[in-house]
């Protein structure tokens, strides 16, 4: 779980691109998913599956997006095939729903999935293949902070971290009797709620050892090449 | 012409004492040292005595990054820390972390090195001249945090050496080492203390520090012992002040054999990406202590994670006391074996230590009979409603144990569980693994080091590249 967000070594035309092209090119992507239709939406899903077959990316892009396909896909489709014209009219309902099965709630549920998934997969691709200290060097020849890049390298990093100590903990618990996967539905949400004190004490008390890190790595010393 | 370098003074620390804000009692008091260019230096003591305060004193983190009051004062290379910032005290001392992975950033061993260099506006050519002399030229492209911890910590050292520091200090650095990863890295420090360099060494492993050519020891925030006697750590009198003298007799023991079989295992096989596990089969009886030995990596962590069930057999069988263990709910086999994880952060997730000990016994449905007992027996009863995050990573590991031990499981496996313990905290944990092997209970110890257990092992079990075998 580590490192599956991170950049690793590979070969292809998207490790080789400059960052900042490909800054770019997942801008020009994001604006043509959100203005896209369905036929259009396809065409750039299966472009993203190319790009990752293409990059070598395939097992890790996979095993990222497993829980999108398996829960977020279909739960989509299926809530706008029974739910669509609860939201549709001009006075449609917060609260009180109306199912009923529709055909265009199928395609807007297809498009609405499709559309997300194209936006959460261009930015993993970016994230897979762009070095974060490339990007660093690229974006402080504009006089862009380094700090900036530096803070979304940091965030993405944490993320994974954060999954890895969860998963530690529920291990830790598992191994003492308490297996959150094996109780009730309102005990395990109690049960994670009980873990976000730990995770964010743990998680502080990393943040203040990497800031510790990085003055000592010199990170900010007015003889670097990175502009703060 | 006469080389004099090594008379000049690289650490000057005078009438030293600092607090950390709110806290009762001073970390460090009035501590005078001088060390010379070259030395290497030992800094011994218990866990909490103030051992890291004074590392992080002489890197200018204190008083730069944690708030509190500071008297007296410090020098590197003549540089007084609180005048200077800390990137011009950096590039005179580096520091390898006890939690060294905090230091690593990304997710290439090049550019870990490389970020160093574009800090401090070095040249590239220092890259390839470093990766060399820290042996890192073939893993240069490889993800740091998939490396062996030994290869981690070389990489954070060669970022370290990037800027050619007189200084280095290591903040227990050997504490998930093998043995073998820790006799490289001595051989690197000997190697950089022989050009030069000053290698200030903080440690509760006497053995690894045996080449140190000073020793001083601190206790209570004080410097109670400052001497070059080499013969320093094999001293009887030195368990006085918390130290373990080098060759210490943890006892003896006869062996002990039991015919009543408890657990199991048949051609226990695992696979992840790799087969980590091939086809392994041991028998363990009743009350028997168990060491397991093996390289960092060689899979004996994944061995007993596969006893309490925290991984699920894909192969082979595991049967504990008569029953194959799918037969086993996960509460049902956390009764019967208590499970310490090697690294206490891991096993420590409420919010006072008595709350973190009361989960193990309201999961498991027991009474609280235990509770004051074992609060009592780790000496954490008047820590009780302090958080556990507050303690050190050595008080940490106490606080994993009871909450573990509380629920009194007839099998307990513990993973490395002296890495963080002092002297005394060490003897302690013998004491109780004696007592409790002594009341019919069978222990599993995965451990770098045997001698520890020397007075309670009956059998060693050797695993190398996944398969078993008995020494």
């Amino acid at each position: 779980m580590k490192n599956i967000f991170e950049y690793r070594e590979g070969r292809g035309i998207f490790y080789s691109m400059d960052p900042l092209i490909k800054v770019f090119l997942m801008i020009a992507f994001w604006i043509l998913t959100l203005y896209s239709e369905l036929s259009f939406l396809v065409l750039l899903s299966v472009i993203i599956f190319i790009i990752v077959m293409y990059s070598g990316l395939t097992e890790r892009f996979l095993r990222q997006t497993r829980f999108f396909f398996l829960f977020v896909f279909p739960f989509i489709v299926i809530f706008q095939v029974f739910f669509h014209w609860s939201f549709a009219g001009e006075n449609p309902s917060l609260f009180f729903f109306n199912p009923r099965v529709s055909i265009d709630g199928l395609v807007i549920g297809i498009k609405i999935a499709l559309r997300l998934f194209c936006l959460l997969s261009s930015s993993l691709i970016f994230i897979m293949t762009t070095s974060p200290l490339r990007l660093m060097q690229r974006i402080s020849k504009f006089r862009i902070p380094a700090s900036v890049t530096f803070l979304l390298i940091f965030i993405n990093r944490s993320v994974a971290l954060i999954f890895n100590d969860l998963e530690r903990i529920l291990e830790a618990q598992k191994a003492r009797g308490f297996s959150i996967q094996d109780v009730g539905i309102r005990r395990r949400i109690l049960g994670y709620i009980a873990l976000l004190i730990p995770l964010l004490t743990i998680s502080l008390e990393r943040a203040q050892k990497q800031a510790i890190a990085l003055e000592l790595r010199g990170f900010g010393s007015k003889k670097g090449r990175y502009k703060n | 012409m006469v080389d004099l370098s090594w008379l000049i003074m690289v650490i000057e620390i005078e009438n030293l004492s600092f607090s950390f804000l709110g806290a009762k009692k001073p970390a460090l008091k009035n501590i005078n040292l001088r060390i010379k260019r070259g030395e290497f230096v030992a800094i011994l003591g218990p866990n909490g005595c103030g051992k890291t305060t004074l590392a992080l004193c002489m890197t200018g983190i204190i008083p730069h990054f944690f708030r509190g009051k500071l008297e007296g004062r410090v020098l590197i290379n003549g540089k007084d820390t609180r005048e200077n910032e800390i990137h011009d005290i950096i590039s005179d001392v580096g520091i390898l972390m006890q939690d060294y992975e905090s230091q690593l950033f990304f997710p290439r061993v090049d550019d870990e090195i490389r970020f160093q260099i574009e800090n401090f506006g070095i040249s590239s050519k220092k890259m390839e001249e470093i990766s060399k002399e820290m042996k890192l030229s073939p893993l240069l492209k490889r993800n740091p945090l998939e490396l062996s911890e030994g290869e981690k910590q070389r990489v954070i050292i060669a970022s370290i050496l990037v800027t050619d520091p007189d200084i280095l200090i290591l903040d227990e650095p050997t504490s998930q080492l093998d043995s073998e990863e820790r006799e490289h890295l001595l051989g690197i420090l000997r190697h950089l203390n022989a050009h030069g360099k000053t290698i200030i060494l903080i440690t509760h492993n006497t053995h690894f520090a045996r080449y140190c050519s000073r020793f001083l020891v601190i206790r209570d925030g004080r410097i109670v012992e400052d001497t070059r006697d080499r013969g320093f750590l094999e001293k009887a009198h030195i368990s006085d002040l918390g130290i373990e003298p080098i060759n210490y007799n943890w006892g003896n023991h006869k062996i002990s054999t039991s015919n009543d079989l408890q657990i199991t295992i048949r051609d226990l096989s695992y696979k992840v990406e790799r087969p980590v596990l091939k086809k392994i089969s041991a028998d363990i009886g009743n009350g028997e202590f168990i060491l397991i030995l093996g390289k960092n990596g060689s899979g004996k962590t994944t061995l007993v994670k596969h006893l309490n069930k925290l991984l699920k057999v894909q192969k082979g069988r595991i049967i504990i006391n008569g029953k194959g263990i799918e037969d086993y709910s996960q509460r049902e086999i956390a009764k019967l074996i208590g499970f310490i994880f090697q690294n206490p952060e891991h096993q420590i997730f409420r919010n006072s230590v008595e709350d973190e000990i009361r989960f193990t016994l309201d999961s498991l449905g027991l009474n609280e009979d235990n509770l004051n007992k074992t609060l009592e027996l780790f000496n954490l009863k008047e820590y009780r409603d302090r958080s556990p995050h507050a303690f050190s990573t050595g008080e940490k590991q106490r606080i994993a144990l009871a909450s573990v031990l509380v629920s009194e499981p007839d099998i307990i496996i513990l993973d490395e569980p002296m890495t963080y313990l002092d002297f005394e905290a060490k003897k302690h944990l013998i004491e109780y693994l004696r007592a409790i092997k002594e009341s019919g209970k069978t222990i599993i110890v995965i451990s770098h080091y045997p001698d520890y257990y020397k007075s309670l092992t009956d059998r060693r079990f050797i695993i190398a590249d996944g398969k078993i075998s008995e020494e």
